[in-house]
C-alpha cells in the first residue's frame, strides 16, 4: 500500500505527459510538426516493427557498455583504494582523477577513434573514463568514513593497517560503491551513445540515432532507438538496485 | 495513518497544479513565439529602407558550393531587388528542413533527395529551384586497388556519410545485384580524408567540388579512379532550394524576386569566378582561398552550368531528372511512396524569375 502511494504521482504524472503528447499539445505549443514531434502512438508502432532490428542494435551498444561499466567501476574502485591506502601520495593521484574525470566525453570519443582501430575497444576505453571516476569519488567517502568506535575496536585488538581496511574499510564501501555504480551507469550509456556518434561502424543505438534523426520520414525510427535507450538505462539501474539489495541487505541506510 | 495519505493526496493535487502551471508558461511562451514567427515568416517583413527581410539556411558553412548566394548578397543583387537577406550556414547537425518548418528561415537549401523523405513524411515543402542538376558525389579508390566501377564495392570497405547520402550508392550497388546490406562493409566516414589516406576504408566518399579536389593535392589524378553516379546512371539531386508551400503562395513576389537575383548571383560567379571563391572564403574562412575559387569552378562547371545547359537554364527544373529522383529514391527505399512530382516541385516561381531577367 505505502510503495503504491510512492510512485502513484510519478506514474501519473507521466500518464499525463504522455496523454497531452498523443493528444498533440506539446506539437501546438512549441508550434512544432509531427515530422519533428512525432506522436507516442507512432513510435511505438516503429518500435514494435522493427524491433528485430532494435535488438540487433542493441547488442552493438549494450555489450561494450555493460563491460565498460564493470571495467572502469573496479579501475574507479583500484583507484580509490590506491588513494585511501596512500594519502600522501594517493592525494596527487586524486586530482589526476578529478582532472581525467572533467574532459568532456564529446571531446574524447573522436579522439579515442583516432586511437583505437576497433570500434569496440574504442567504446570501452571512452565509458572506462566515463565509468571510473564517480566510482572513484564515492568509494573513497565509502573507505574514509569509517565510524571511530569501529576503528578504535579494531585498534584494541592490535588489528594492522591492512587488516583495518580489510575488515572494516572494504566493507564500509560498498554501499558507496552502488552509488557509484548507479551513477556509472547513466554516464557509461551516455559515453557509449557519443563514441556511436563518431564511430566508424554503421551499427549500434548511437549510430541509428544520429543517421534517423537526419533523414526526414525515418524520425520515428530514431525516437524508437531513443526509447529503446531509455528502457535499456532504466534496466541497467534496476539490475544495481536489485544487485544492491541481495549483496548488501545488512547496512543500515538500506530503506 | 489516515493523515498519511490525506498528505499524499494533497501532494498528488500539488504535482497535477505543477504540470498544469508549467503547460500553462510553456504555453504562453508558444504564443508569443508563434506570433513572432508568423510576423517573420508569413507576410514579408519590411525592415529599414523599405527592404523586406528573408532568412536563407544553407546547406553547410560558406563555401563555393554556395557561390550564387553569397555573390548576390555581397554584390547588392538582392538589395536592388529589394530584399534584405541573411543567410544562416549550415553545419553537422542542423538541418535546413528544420529551420524553415520553424520559421527561422524562409528559404532552405539542401538535397532534393533530403527534402523528399521530410516531403514523404507530410512536410508541406515545396521545391522551386533546382541549383545542381546532377549529384557531384563521386566515390573514390585508389588506383591499385582495381576498384573501378559499382560492380567492383562487393565485400569492400566504403565510406559514407550517410544521413540520406547513401541512397546513391544502395542504387548504384542494386544496379550491380549487389546485396548493399550484407555485402558491402559501410564505414562512417567523417568530413576529413584520413581514414582513406591511412588505408582504412577502401572506397571514400567525396564530393567532385570538394573532398575530390583535397585528394587531387595530395594524389595525381592517376592514382585515383573515380566512379561518377551520374556515369552509372543512378545520380539523385542534390543541392536545391525549397520552401513552404503556404509561404510561397504568400510571398510569390518575394520568391520570385529572391530566385532571379539568385540567378544572377550564379551567372556573376560564372563570370568571375575568382572573385566569388574570394567572397566565398572572405565570408567563411573555410579551408584556402584558393581552394575556394577551385570549388566555386568546379561547381559551375559540373553541376550549376553542366555542359550542354546554358546560363538561362541555372536553378530550371528538369522534370525528367526530378522524376528519375523521385522513382530511385523510392526503389532503394529512401521515400515509402512514389510522391507526384505536381507536389514535389512548382517550377512557376522560377519561370517568372528567369522571364523578368531577359
Amino acid at each position: 500500500m505505502n510503495k503504491l502511494q510512492g510512485i502513484l504521482p510519478p506514474l501519473l504524472f507521466g500518464a499525463v505527459l504522455t496523454g497531452l503528447w498523443q493528444l498533440g499539445v506539446f506539437n501546438r505549443i512549441f508550434n512544432i510538426s509531427q515530422l519533428q514531434l512525432p506522436l507516442p502512438s507512432k513510435i511505438i508502432g516503429v518500435f514494435i516493427s522493427h524491433l528485430t532490428a532494435i535488438g540487433q542494435n542493441a547488442v552493438t551498444t549494450i555489450a561494450p557498455a555493460a563491460v565498460g561499466l564493470i571495467l572502469g567501476a573496479l579501475l574507479g574502485y583500484w583507484m580509490a583504494l590506491i588513494i585511501a591506502a596512500f594519502p600522501q601520495g594517493g592525494y596527487g593521484l586524486m586530482i589526476l582523477v578529478t582532472i581525467v574525470n572533467a574532459i568532456p566525453i564529446i571531446a574524447l570519443a573522436p579522439l579515442m577513434n583516432r586511437w583505437f582501430t576497433v570500434p569496440f575497444i574504442t567504446k570501452l576505453a571512452v565509458i572506462m573514463v566515463a565509468a571510473s571516476g564517480s566510482m572513484t569519488v564515492h568509494a573513497l567517502q565509502g573507505l574514509k568514513n569509517v565510524a571511530e568506535e569501529k576503528l578504535d575496536l579494531m585498534h584494541s585488538c592490535a588489528a594492522g593497517k591492512w587488516e583495518v581496511f580489510l575488515r572494516v574499510r572494504i566493507p564500509n564501501s560498498l554501499p558507496s560503491v552502488f552509488s557509484g555504480l548507479k551513477i556509472g551507469v547513466s554516464a557509461a550509456l551516455l559515453a557509449t551513445i557519443i563514441s556511436e556518434f563518431f564511430s566508424k561502424e554503421t551499427s549500434g543505438i548511437g549510430y541509428m540515432i544520429k543517421h534517423s534523426l537526419k533523414v526526414g520520414n525515418q524520425r520515428p525510427l530514431g525516437w524508437a532507438y531513443i526509447l529503446a535507450m531509455s528502457l535499456f538505462s532504466v534496466a541497467l539501474y534496476a539490475v544495481i538496485c536489485i544487485l544492491e539489495r541481495r549483496l548488501i541487505r545488512w547496512h543500515a541506510s538500506r530503506r | 495513518m489516515k493523515s498519511k495519505i490525506r498528505r499524499s493526496g494533497q501532494r498528488k493535487w500539488a504535482v497535477l497544479l505543477e504540470a498544469l502551471l508549467v503547460a500553462g508558461l510553456l504555453a504562453g511562451c508558444g504564443s508569443t513565439s508563434q506570433t513572432a514567427g508568423s510576423a517573420e515568416g508569413g507576410s514579408a517583413q519590411t525592415g529599414e529602407e523599405g527592404l523586406t527581410k528573408l532568412t536563407v539556411q544553407s546547406l553547410w558553412f560558406a563555401q563555393g558550393q554556395f557561390a550564387g548566394l553569397y555573390v548576390a548578397q555581397e554584390k547588392g543583387f538582392y538589395e536592388e531587388e529589394g530584399l534584405d537577406v541573411e543567410i544562416i550556414p549550415g553545419g553537422t547537425d542542423v538541418t535546413s528542413e528544420d529551420q524553415v518548418s520553424n520559421g527561422i528561415a524562409q528559404i532552405g537549401v539542401d538535397f532534393y533527395s533530403s527534402v523528399l523523405t521530410y516531403q514523404d513524411g507530410g512536410a508541406d515543402f515545396i521545391n522551386v529551384f533546382q541549383t545542381f542538376k546532377n549529384s557531384p558525389q563521386y566515390l573514390v579508390a585508389k588506383a591499385d586497388s582495381g576498384i573501378k566501377t559499382g560492380a567492383d564495392l562487393k565485400g569492400k570497405k566504403v565510406g559514407s556519410w550517410f544521413g540520406g547520402r547513401e541512397y546513391e550508392f544502395y542504387a548504384l550497388a542494386a544496379k550491380y545485384g549487389i546485396d548493399y546490406e550484407n555485402e558491402i562493409d559501410w564505414v562512417q566516414q567523417d568530413y576529413t580524408l584520413d581514414q582513406f589516406n591511412n588505408g582504412e576504408i577502401d572506397v571514400a566518399s567525396a564530393m567532385s567540388y570538394n573532398e575530390y579536389l583535397l585528394l587531387l593535392d595530395q594524389y595525381k589524378e592517376s592514382e585515383l579512379n573515380v566512379i561518377d553516379m551520374n556515369e552509372e546512371g543512378v545520380s539523385m539531386l542534390e543541392d536545391c532550394l525549397f520552401v513552404q508551400k503556404e509561404w510561397a503562395e504568400e510571398n510569390k513576389d518575394t520568391l520570385v524576386k529572391f530566385l532571379r537575383a539568385t540567378i544572377r548571383g550564379w551567372q556573376y560567379a560564372a563570370d568571375h569566378p575568382d572573385e566569388a571563391g574570394q567572397i566565398v572564403y572572405r565570408i567563411g574562412e573555410s579551408a584556402t582561398e584558393e581552394h575556394q575559387i577551385a570549388m566555386t569552378r568546379k561547381v559551375i562547371e559540373t553541376a550549376v552550368i553542366p555542359e550542354g545547359s546554358s546560363r538561362e537554364q541555372i536553378g530550371e527544373l528538369d522534370t525528367a531528372r526530378i522524376q528519375r529522383t523521385i522513382d530511385q529514391g523510392f526503389s532503394t527505399g529512401l521515400i515509402s511512396k512514389k510522391i507526384d512530382i505536381e507536389d514535389s516541385i512548382d517550377d512557376s516561381y522560377w519561370k517568372e524569375a528567369i522571364a523578368g531577367l531577359k
